[in-house]
């Protein structure tokens, strides 16, 4: 990201009575980007975003918009908006009131509101519900009004709380469409809550993924994926197999682990000096399968426990003669291996990361 | 407006077969006999007093109904039933009088009790979950003494060597003792103190249960602590403030115990009134007549505020 930080959170904890709710966070955001927030619940996503608001102030540290220090100010002075999780619509008022509650004192005269209203009526498709009450609307059309009148402001950044998890399946999938797409026209900063790694991964410029308060890695769904900085970063996106082992050699970027059973295999490492108890992690679809004896590097011995006809490729549960279970996705015409059958896998040292 | 699918959850879906619906006619039965009973019967027996003439007699008042079905009796003693009643009511400016005095002076304590209920229902909504019982036990707890001695009670504190004139006197706030006992300030006072409790319930009930996150949607959205309460609180406990303004109001204009004990000569109330001429001047059929007019005037504004409320519904629907 190039462009400009827009907000720069600064060391940030907050505590509730004992419990500490988000630790030493640090964290900027560009101008423009699609960020979110990862985590299981109760990680401290949710109270990150609330200290952004200006719901919750925090303990230490501070959160500046645009180089201004925003503790301290309520949130009805700051120049940013929230979608709520609930939606949190005024069950008494219109779509109509409802979008056009915040442009009341938005500086803007009569006609402008109006316009804005309209505008906003129309992106929102809630053409022809203008004068329905919340109650009288889908799960769907809410969901429409809560971004509508969280975006009628021109929000310099707008925080979406599990913006679609009150939605179904089906909907969820087109509304995230319509959400990155209207992202992508608008250029406003969104930063989103998530506890789903496939909406983050599909939504997300870049990710920020918590854990027990902590922000543990920042940076785009491809980084993450591919360059996970810890085991639960690894284990939180997508699928991985973690393989326990030490690190015998460091070279580099590589090293050599030897596993339990005397199995030597090579990753790449970023971190790790010999001797390191460590994780190998493999993705399922960087396993492959290596035809019966023919020897060479990265080759694990496992006996297949399960299998499963995906379409495009085969799904294989195996076990590992360490008894770690592994997950294998043999893509194209590779024969379905049997349930009992000793095989070999093989993956490259690239394809390979050592974490921590 | 368009006209697009309908919203779910409305519309007829149920239809339950026709011996199920015996059945919940069953259980309607009894609150139906119960209101028959207690209301409906007393209220006909009031009606059918007021249009009865006065005689000193026992019971003092006729036509009697004949105990028999013979149709010429009975035409007989409907012939001599009377609007008489409420002519006088009407031609007496003592008991428009009274009326208007009854509503001014419960108007204006509704108003008072509205304003301070609010304040106190919203401190207690708004307090520490296990705060909440406690505040709400303090609200009730007068309740555990009689209405009587706690109205009684309010003669001490207002009284001109009472304990409110003496603080006053003590703090050099006011020089001579002021007049307070017996004015319809008293009536007032007592009032609010006796029915702020019949506000505080409803109000807090409707205020408990709205959801925090739209105070905190609307001050995301731009808007004052003012302006908050204002534009989502308010609203959204307007049922708790109609049902409590009724359930001090209507019992208010009909108050008899705290206009009696507090009130001077000049606090003419229609329950004060409705006692004279009952237990006074033994004129049953005048007082019924009273309480007929009076129950008319409480009814209306009720009916009035359903019928508004059905029709915005209609329109929202």
């Amino acid at each position: 990201m190039d462009s400009k930080t827009i907000i720069r959170i600064q060391t940030v904890t907050k505590r509730f009575g004992p419990a500490v709710a988000v630790r030493n966070v640090s964290l900027d955001l560009a101008e423009g980007e699609f960020f979110c927030l990862l985590g299981p619940s109760g990680c401290g996503k949710s109270t990150l975003m609330r200290m952004i608001a200006g719901f919750e102030e925090p303990d230490e540290g501070r959160i500046e918009l645009d180089g201004a220090d925003l503790v301290g100010t309520p949130p009805e002075r700051r120049p940013l908006n929230m979608m709520f999780q609930s939606y949190a619509l005024f069950p008494h008022m219109t779509v109509s009131g409802n979008i056009a509650y915040g442009l009341r004192r938005g500086g803007l005269d009569k006609a402008e509101q109006a316009a804005r209203l309209a505008e906003m009526i129309r992106i929102a498709r809630l053409d022809g519900f203008e004068t329905r009450y919340p109650a009288q609307l889908s799960g769907g059309q809410r969901q429409r009004v809560a971004l509508a009148r969280a975006l009628a402001r021109r929000p310099r950044v707008l925080l979406l709380d599990e913006p679609l998890g009150a939605l179904d399946r089906s909907l969820r999938e087109s509304t995230q469409a319509e959400l990155k797409e209207l992202q992508a026209r608008l250029g406003t900063t969104f930063v989103m809550v998530t506890h789903d790694q496939d909406e983050a991964m599909s939504l997300a410029d870049r990710i920020g993924i918590m854990q027990a308060g902590s922000l543990i890695q920042a940076g785009s769904p491809r980084e993450v994926y591919e360059r996970p900085a810890s085991r639960f970063v690894a284990g939180f996106i997508g699928a991985a197999n973690l393989i326990e082992g030490t690190i015998i050699r460091r070279e580099p970027v590589f090293a050599r682990i030897a596993l339990a059973d005397g199995t030597e295999i090579e990753a790449r490492a970023e971190t790790g000096e010999p001797g390191d108890a460590v994780a190998v992690m493999v993705r399922p679809e960087h396993l492959s399968l290596a035809a019966g004896d023919v020897p060479g590097p990265n080759r694990l011995a496992a006996t297949v426990t399960a299998t499963a006809f995906l379409g495009d490729g085969v799904s294989i549960r195996a076990r590992l003669a360490s008894g770690q279970d592994i997950r294998v996705l043999a893509h194209g015409g590779a024969p379905e291996p049997l349930r009992g059958e000793a095989i070999t896998l093989a993956f490259a040292a690239d394809a390979a990361r050592v974490v921590t | 407006m368009s006209g697009v699918v309908h919203p779910p959850g409305e519309g007829g879906k149920r239809r339950a077969p026709s011996k199920r619906r015996w059945g919940s006619r069953l259980v309607l039965l009894a609150p139906a006999l119960w209101l028959a009973l207690f209301v409906l019967v007393p209220l006909l027996i009031v009606v059918r007093m007021s249009v009865s003439e006065s005689v000193r007699a026992r019971p003092p008042y006729r036509p009697q109904l004949p105990a028999s079905l013979d149709p010429e009796l009975w035409r007989e003693a409907l012939g001599e039933l009377t609007l008489d009643n409420y002519r006088d009511l009407a031609a007496s400016s003592l008991y428009g009088e009274a009326l208007l005095t009854s509503l001014g002076l419960a108007f204006v304590a509704t108003a008072i009790i509205l304003v301070s209920g609010y304040g106190i229902a919203l401190a207690v909504a708004r307090a520490p979950q296990n705060w909440r019982m406690i505040l709400l036990a303090a609200v009730v707890l007068p309740f555990w003494t009689s209405f009587l001695v706690r109205v009684y009670a309010w003669i001490g504190i207002l009284k001109s060597d009472g304990w409110l004139n003496q603080a006053f006197l003590a703090l050099g706030l006011i020089s001579a003792p002021l007049a307070i006992l017996n004015t319809n300030a008293a009536v007032v006072i007592g009032l609010v103190y006796a029915y702020l409790p019949f506000m505080i319930l409803p109000l807090h009930a409707s205020l408990e249960k709205q959801d925090p996150a739209l105070l905190e949607a609307a001050a995301d959205l731009g808007a004052s602590p003012l302006r908050r309460f204002w534009t989502v609180t308010v609203p959204l406990s307007l049922p708790g403030i109609v049902a409590g303004s009724l359930l001090c109001f209507i019992p208010m204009v009909g108050e008899f115990v705290v206009p009696e004990l507090l009130g001077g000569t000049e606090t003419l109330m229609l329950g004060r009134v409705l006692w004279s001429e009952f237990f006074s001047n033994a004129n049953w059929p005048l007082a019924s007549a009273i309480a007929v007019v009076l129950l008319a005037i409480l009814i209306l504004p009720i009916v009035a505020l359903r019928e508004s409320e059905r029709r915005r519904q209609e329109a929202a629907s």
